[in-house]
């Protein structure tokens, strides 16, 4: 009897064919053969195909008896229950493996992939390995193993897992005394009938596991029930990560899976933290980083989305840790511009979050604990509902205390510190019916501050808090109406607080400030797919806000208050104010897709906007064009209209103008793609933002009906950046030993604007005292860095030890050099002013900017969970980078400010 | 009650202000205040009189020390209206405002029937000029005017002060009605609450060019002259032309009983000019805690002729005195934020101190009671006499209230190395 060894792989690309796009492909025999079929937008991955049933290919004889292997690579494509509709041999070492391996996998049973967690149409690459092995002696005397009769009796049961996590291996090869007896089934179960009884070496292997061993003893007329766990092979065993080859419609988005997310150097393992280091993205001063500067833009012109739902804040305390837990994310997709209409509210960039469909089968969980926070996180499978939930809370104000007492100082000195203390949570219950899926997601995010005080018993009779929370209720329903219409909706809830209190009781001081604002957020998407060479989303997106602002703060309202020195807190007002928002949109773009590669999505996006005084419309097109000339070389470029009304503070009135038009960016994108290998692959964009309508300050008066007003701001303002951005990048995939990029831009980002300072005329003979208008000045804006260099390494090490890599190398921020102004000395205020008037605005710049960070993870597995801890040194090589001078009280003299010295950060987390 | 506690920014930062000099420090050229005597000037009369008999005037003091000694020139400028940048956004205006003045002086010493010739009058150190003779004659008398004591490395400069007549009044030229209108809506309000003209002082020393604005108040004592102000000098509202005083300010003013008063109008009483407020001496308490019994220096012992001896190291604590009538009432205009509606607020001024020294550490820069609680603050003496001084330190405080009234005053201090080779020795 010949026994063949058969280690198989499955795939390590998947590429995924989305909807009916993919079926329409396969059955049209005309249609040119594409490794991406297309699917309406946006399909994404959410559960890769699973081998169920696996065949044994025949074994040519000649081959076999002549010790030859081989591998056969094939693509097999499965349709969206499973069965295995074609095969395709892509390649074979020998050409006489090709055709058994055709029939066999023709033969193959698969779990159907899920794009957005519904079953659909997929084509995989499989990779069928043949190892000659000799019969041996069958361990059972006589009796070959594949003709065991079933009314022997069974005696050997089990079940395979996976190490540490506890999944299920599907396809596992056991063999008793080198003899191969059974395979696993999906449960990763196993039988064997008729074993003699005595000594039992069982061998159990799976191609991504390593080789598992055990000595069992079979007593006459007992049966052996084992647990097998077998451990991953690949360095990161417990995470399935298929690459997906998604649809590539955008031309600038970077979508970062979980893999490429935890483990970067510089970012305290928080996972959203890398986007920060992705082309398009300038550096944030002040070393915790945390501000979505995108392209030379405003962090408030960059929306931030958790699943569709917009969220106030992406992390907490600005910089901190993202307000998600990473348990919880499936992706993160990053635009930094050229976007499609499905989003609105932002002119530069596009952070959504994605977060994973829940997969547990059993109860899960894991733990984290480090020194800044920590999370716990727990999935629980309940009937056909799977409900998982995930809590962090910081610990800092605890142990801030412990560091102040062991400070150096007088001994009646004392040291008053405000400690960030946060937390956030999500809960997330969802379960399919048929062709449908229904999700329940609660999430929510609570910052404040928290006063410490160390070195003395003093009471100091006061007291401050700094309230930022958001909650969030997500309820979405995905429906796959046929296989060319898909339907997505989801309504959203929420609310969000700012609150800020002081009070100092010895002085009468009690100023506070509230803002509360409910939401209810409501999107439809609806993909259709008429013809094969178009597909048509669509899509609502309305928004309906309430804020409360309730103020209790010293206001300086008294007319003509002469400069002092001082300012009195105890003379506080109170206010309290109302406003609704309503604004509702509507966006539909078409994907055209020709023969020879060429995409083209035409795009519209209507707002519609609806926010105290300010009645607007904005009409947005965008065009997007890919055409992939050569398999693997993409050429692209996008345009469009982006358009957000300008932020609370311009359109309030009496301190704003509630006349100002939404803020408008034209965006151009030319780009390159260039894919060397599956993994590997070169992207370059030439981009060119023109922002207009921005506020800027004016002198300007309208009058009205008789009453004169101050427009306080008036659209003027404009500002440009352009650039190139590089990203070389190796993706990372299940068994490699490296992924990492190179990110590298370039760009210019410039601002025209009004200088803050009015100037105050006395016109001889004339109106007095009418303040003129400055004339638009141009300046590099604050973001404004030319060069950004950054690469991310990551590499797999023997013992369980993964290393990582983070280097950047970034130009310094420009400065205004306030000691080139006229400084006087104002005796009321009794404070040193500068006059600016002369000096040209950021016209220096900060040195060069460079850091390494290093970080080191080593996994322990065990049976039923697995343990890890990392170090990571964040400025390895202590730079003293330089962010900001600080000026002396009469700007004579300057010192640099530099932050985080090195500094290592340790963690630990367990997972089960 | 001590403020040992430290409020630090929970930050990484490494560097901050270390090595950055400490604003209460004074190792080189420094102004620490200018005084305006009178602090507001009411132009009550201004529309009764016939002519130019009406006479306001303010004299400038200024507080200005180096105790490097070296030689220092200064000169004046007159900054017409309300500045935000000592008049460096009046290079145009600066020369403009000299040949208005100058045209100005001449007829108000036409028609007052003084000579001439300028300055017009001088009194002790005062002397007193007309708008466009500030620069000249502050230039002109720098070097003479700056005293140089050789055996004190501090140069007490306050004894330099000039007068700046400002006379206005009577049938309106061009010039004067060009200044007034422009401070009669000075700041949207003008002199209703206030316009504020400022002078500026340059100063340049040992390499080294400090400019320093000080603001001055004008105002008409009743507001429901402005009406007639407005009037006599052809103040329109921008842009609409309107000549009433509720189109140009945005309200009305109620008339006086038995009158009418219109609708949500705003009644206010005639204004009191601000006074500077008068230090009348400086408590102190020595010792480790310096938490003891406070002991007077009285106004006639600041500065003193002896000065305090306190050893190396030792604090003590200092607390300013004053007179009663430094605690003016005055009225301000609110705005109700919740209604946007005005409403009149009766207040009484709270005095800060800013406090500065030539050696040792003090503890506050600022005094305040509705900031710090109390006005005295701590000076903690260094570890070794200042040997640049003989050991000697000055303390200035500088009194402000809260509408431009200034006053100030210092304290001498000798630092022991220890005990009984200074103190009764």
């Amino acid at each position: 009897m010949r026994i063949f060894l058969f280690e198989t792989c499955l795939a390590l690309i998947v590429a995924v064919a989305g909807g009916s796009t993919a079926l329409a492909a396969i059955e049209d025999q005309n249609v040119p053969k594409e490794k991406e079929p297309e699917p309406p937008p946006p399909q994404v991955l959410t559960k890769p195909p699973e081998l169920l049933q696996f065949v044994n290919a025949r074994y040519p004889q000649k081959l076999l008896e002549a010790g030859v292997g081989g591998e056969v690579v094939m693509q097999i494509e499965i349709d969206a229950v499973g069965a295995v509709r074609r095969v395709e041999i892509l390649q074979a070492s020998e050409p006489d493996l090709a055709t058994p391996a055709l029939i066999a996998a023709t033969q193959f049973a698969f779990s159907p992939a899920e794009i957005n967690s519904i079953p659909a149409p997929i084509r995989i690459e499989y990779r069928y390995i043949f190892t000659p092995q000799a019969p041996e002696p069958d361990a059972i005397a006589g009796r070959p193993a594949a003709t065991t009769p079933e009314v022997l009796p069974l005696n050997f049961v089990g079940v395979v897992l996976e190490a540490g996590v506890r999944n299920p291996i599907a396809g596992a090869v056991v063999s008793v005394n080198g003899r191969r007896v059974a395979q696993t089934d999906r449960r990763g179960r196993f039988e064997v009938r008729g074993l003699t009884p005595g000594n039992l070496t069982v061998v159990v292997s799976s191609p991504y596991h390593d080789r598992f061993t055990s000595q069992e003893t079979l007593a006459p007329d007992e049966r052996i029930e084992a647990r097998y766990y077998l451990r991953r092979t690949s360095f990161d065993p417990y995470e399935t990560v298929v690459r997906a080859k998604t649809e590539r419609r955008e031309v600038a988005k970077v979508q970062l899976d979980r893999k490429e997310l935890e483990k970067v150097p510089g970012t305290f393992g928080d996972p959203i933290r890398v986007i920060e280091n992705l082309p398009g993205l300038s550096r944030t001063p002040g070393g915790l980083g945390g501000s979505l500067l995108v392209r030379g833009a405003n962090p408030s012109d960059t929306a931030v989305f958790i699943d569709g739902v917009q969220i106030p804040l992406l992390y907490h305390f600005g910089g901190l840790t993202s307000v998600v837990n990473s348990t919880f994310l499936e992706r993160i997709d990053f635009y930094p511009g050229g976007f499609g209409p499905r989003y609105g509210s932002a002119t530069a960039g596009i952070v959504d979050v994605v977060t994973r469909d829940l997969d547990c089968d059993q109860v899960r969980g894991s733990g984290k604990v480090d020194i800044i926070d920590s999370s716990a996180f727990l999935c629980v499978p309940a009937d056909e509902w799977q409900v998982a939930g995930a809590v962090r809370r910081s610990y800092i104000d605890a142990l801030l205390p412990v560091v102040l007492d062991a400070l150096p100082r007088d001994e009646d000195e004392g040291v008053l510190t405000a400690s960030p203390v946060y937390y956030d949570y999500q809960l997330k219950a969802g379960r399919a019916f048929g062709d449908q899926r229904f999700d329940v997601f609660a999430f929510g995010s609570d910052d404040r501050f928290k006063l410490v005080q160390s070195g003395s018993t003093e009471d100091i009779n006061f007291d401050f808090g700094l309230h930022t929370a958001f909650h969030r209720l997500l309820l979405r329903h995905r429906w796959k109406l046929s296989d060319t219409l898909t339907l997505n909706s989801q309504v959203a809830p929420g609310v969000v607080l700012q609150e800020f209190e002081a009070q100092a009781s010895e002085i009468g001081a009690d100023n506070r400030f509230g803002l509360t604002i409910w939401s209810l957020g409501w999107r439809e998407e609806l993909a259709w797919k008429p013809l094969d060479y178009l597909t048509v989303n669509v899509g609502l997106d309305i928004n309906f806000g309430s804020a409360t602002l309730d103020i209790d703060a010293p206001f300086q309202t008294e007319l003509r208050n002469f400069p002092t020195p001082t300012f009195n807190f105890t003379e506080s007002q109170s206010f309290d104010e109302s406003s609704s928002q309503y604004n509702h949109a509507y966006w539909a773009e078409a994907v055209f897709e020709t023969d020879f590669g060429l995409k083209v999505i035409p795009g519209l996006r209507v707002d519609r906007w609806d926010f105290r005084k300010t009645q607007d419309y904005s009409f947005l097109p965008r065009l997007t064009l890919r055409w992939e000339f050569i398999e693997g070389s993409t050429v692209k470029g996008a345009a469009g209209l982006y358009e957000k009304l300008p932020q609370p503070n311009f359109l309030i009135d009496p301190f704003g103008n509630p006349n100002l038009p939404p803020q408008r960016t034209q965006q151009w994108i030319l780009g390159f793609e260039q894919e060397f290998t599956d993994l590997i692959s070169l992207d370059i964009q030439a981009f060119y933002n023109d922002r207009n309508r921005l506020p800027t300050q004016t002198t300007a008066e309208t009058i009205e009906d008789g009453e004169r007003t101050r427009e306080n701001f008036s659209p003027d303002g404009t500002g440009q950046t352009y650039g190139i951005e590089v990203l070389l990048r190796h993706l990372a995939t299940d068994n490699g030993w490296f992924y990492g990029w190179i990110a590298y831009t370039f760009s210019r980002s410039l601002r025209q604007d009004r200088a803050a300072d009015q100037t105050v005329s006395f016109n001889q003979g004339q109106t007095p005292n009418v303040r003129e208008e400055r004339a638009l000045v141009e300046y590099p804006s604050n973001f404004d860095q030319p060069h950004i260099l950054t690469v991310v390494g990551q590499f797999v090490l023997p013992w369980g030890l993964e290393a990582g890599i983070r280097y950047r190398l970034v130009s310094g921020n420009p400065f205004t050099p306030v000691e080139q102004g006229e400084i006087f000395y104002d005796v009321d205020a009794g404070i040193y002013s500068v006059d600016l008037d002369n000096v040209e605005r950021n016209s220096d710049r900060l040195p060069l900017f460079h850091q390494l960070d290093l970080r080191i993870d080593k996994t322990w597995t065990f049976d039923l969970w697995k343990f890890s801890a990392y170090v990571e040194l964040l400025n390895a090589y202590n730079a003293s980078n330089v962010e900001q001078y600080e000026y002396d009280y009469r700007y004579d003299r300057r010192v640099e400010v530099t932050f985080l010295p090195i500094i290592p950060v340790i963690g630990v987390k367990g997972e089960f | 009650m001590h403020r040992t506690l430290t409020l630090i920014c929970a930050t990484v930062a490494a560097g901050c202000t270390e090595g950055l000099d400490d604003v209460t420090e004074v190792t080189d050229l420094r102004v620490l205040a200018v005084k305006a005597t009178p602090p507001e000037v009411m132009l009550e009369n201004v529309f009764e009189l016939s002519g130019y008999e009406v006479q306001n005037e303010v004299l400038f003091e200024v507080l200005a020390v180096d105790p490097r000694g070296v030689p220092v020139n200064y000169r004046w400028f007159n900054c017409p209206v309300e500045s935000s940048k000592a008049c460096n956004d009046y290079v145009i205006q600066r020369e403009e405002s000299v040949a208005i003045s100058t045209e100005l002086a001449q007829q108000l010493v036409e028609a007052s029937g003084t000579p001439p010739t300028l300055p017009v009058d001088t009194v002790g150190d005062v002397l007193r000029v007309s708008l466009d003779n500030l620069r000249d004659l502050g230039t002109g008398l720098a070097a003479a005017e700056f005293r140089s004591e050789p055996d004190r490395a501090v140069v007490p400069l306050e004894t330099n002060a000039f007068a700046l007549p400002l006379r206005v009044g009577g049938a309106p030229t061009p010039d004067v009605t060009n200044w007034l209108t422009s401070l009669a809506l000075d700041g949207q309000f003008g002199l209703l609450q206030g316009a504020w003209p400022s002078v500026v002082l340059e100063f340049e020393a040992g390499g080294q060019a400090l400019e320093v604005q000080k603001r001055f108040v004008v105002n008409i004592g009743s507001p429901r002259n402005l009406s007639t102000l407005l009037e006599a000098f052809g103040v329109t509202a921008p842009g609409t032309g309107a000549l009433d005083t509720t189109d140009v300010l945005g309200f009305s003013i109620c008339p006086p009983p038995p009158n009418a008063p219109p609708p949500n109008c705003l009644i206010l009483e005639d204004r009191q000019p601000n006074e500077n407020p008068v230090i009348t001496g400086v408590d102190y308490s020595m010792g480790e805690s310096a938490d003891g019994t406070f002991q007077t220096l009285t106004a006639t012992q600041v500065p003193q002729i002896q000065p305090l001896q306190v050893l190396a190291e030792e604090s003590v604590r200092l607390r300013p005195t004053f007179t009663e009538a430094s605690f003016e009432s005055y009225t301000v205009i609110n705005v109700d934020l919740q209604t946007s509606t005005l409403f009149t607020e009766e207040r009484v001024e709270e005095l800060s101190i800013s406090w500065f020294a030539t050696a040792g550490e003090l503890q506050d820069a600022v005094t305040w009671p509705l900031f710090t609680r109390t006005l005295d603050t701590v000076i903690t003496m260094p570890d070794a006499p200042p040997e640049a001084t003989n050991g000697l330190i000055t303390v200035w405080l500088v009194v402000q209230d809260q509408r431009g009234g200034t006053d100030w005053t210092s304290v001498e201090l000798q630092v022991c190395p220890r005990v009984g080779l200074c103190r009764g020795s």
